[in-house]
């Protein structure tokens, strides 16, 4: 199928039963989707089955045009990373997060990929964080996406930021003296 | 530097969440204020620094897998749909004998052992017995499968 499909058109021909289509849009997207799902789980197996159900839900869910096919994918990955994982939770009591360094890590290293970036931080910290920073979602689109009130949103985030500048020494704000 | 009441703002600027008036009001505040800027800066460098860093990449077989993901969905459905019908089927067929045997106790089973899973406790319908009737004689004569 030539590149010269759109995507919104590609949606259309899968929503109508295409296995083609399905491909196809797997090739296009399915590697960038699979990094978002890799960012939130950080683990390759539950990457994959968090992208296989966004896809097979986006097969009979409503794309209303707000927002790029792919963004919209991101969205409904980004979703079923966070009910995987509560899934995964229930059923294995996974092992507790390890406690966050004393001290920065220091300047981002180049090598330091995003899932690992992201390791320290509560899932539905990395959810925000992946939604604004990597597909520049407005608030409200992330409210609508992850079905949490707004004002949810903006502390998750500040949260999220303020956990990765310590953890990988961005400046702060200096605080006065004694404060 | 002095603590800002204004910095709480800087990330809904940042992220362009501010009406525009607002957003006007912090552009001309952020020029003058060493903590805005720096808190500013900071989320850029923020943004920076997760833009960079790569993605993991899925290999050559997982793409495959994903890329078969539907097809395979619709042969699980397809056997679920069988495996529904064959059980239905011999439900029915329980059914149809337990009636039949309800109605006619004289009558034989021929051929299958039949796990009767409810007991005909009402009378059926004499039109529902004479259709089941004739599904059990044809199931029946089924069942022998031309034995003499």
């Amino acid at each position: 199928m030539s590149e010269a499909v759109s995507d919104e058109q590609l949606l259309r021909r899968l929503q109508l039963g295409s296995d083609a289509a399905f491909a196809e849009l797997v090739n296009r997207h399915g590697r960038y989707l699979y990094g978002v799902a890799n960012a939130i789980l950080g683990d390759p197996f539950d990457a994959e089955d968090a992208v296989q159900e966004a896809l097979l839900a986006a097969l009979s869910a409503e794309y209303r045009g707000e927002a790029s096919v792919r963004t919209w994918l991101v969205g409904i990955t980004v979703r079923q990373a966070g009910m995987l994982r509560r899934k995964r939770l229930r059923w294995r009591r996974a092992a507790p997060q390890p406690p966050p360094a004393a001290d920065p890590i220091g300047a981002v290293d180049a090598r330091i990929d995003l899932a690992e970036m992201l390791s320290r931080l509560p899932i539905d910290h990395r959810q925000v964080i992946v939604l604004r920073e990597l597909e520049h979602m407005s608030y409200e689109q992330i409210a609508q996406v992850l079905q949490i009130p707004r004002g949810t949103v903006e502390s998750r985030l500040h949260r999220a930021r303020q956990q990765l500048r310590t953890l990988f020494g961005h400046d702060q704000p200096d605080r006065p003296a004694g404060a | 530097m002095m603590p800002c009441d204004h910095t709480q703002l800087v990330a809904a600027f940042y992220d362009g969440e501010l009406a525009p008036d607002q957003a006007r009001e912090m552009a001309i505040h952020i020029e003058s204020c060493p903590v805005c800027l720096q808190e500013l800066r900071s989320l850029q460098r923020l943004s920076q620094s997760i833009a960079a860093a790569p993605l993991g990449q899925p290999s050559g077989i997982t793409l495959a897998r994903l890329a078969s993901a539907r097809r395979r969905q619709e042969r699980g459905i397809r056997r679920l749909a069988g495996a529904l019908t064959a059980a239905a089927v011999v439900l029915l067929a329980v059914s149809v004998w337990n009636n039949q045997r309800a109605a006619d106790l004289s009558s034989p089973l021929v051929g299958l052992d039949v796990v009767v899973v409810a007991a005909a406790d009402e009378e059926p319908p004499p039109q529902t017995l004479a259709v089941a009737r004739w599904m059990a004689s044809d199931l029946a004569l089924a069942s022998a499968g031309g034995r003499p």
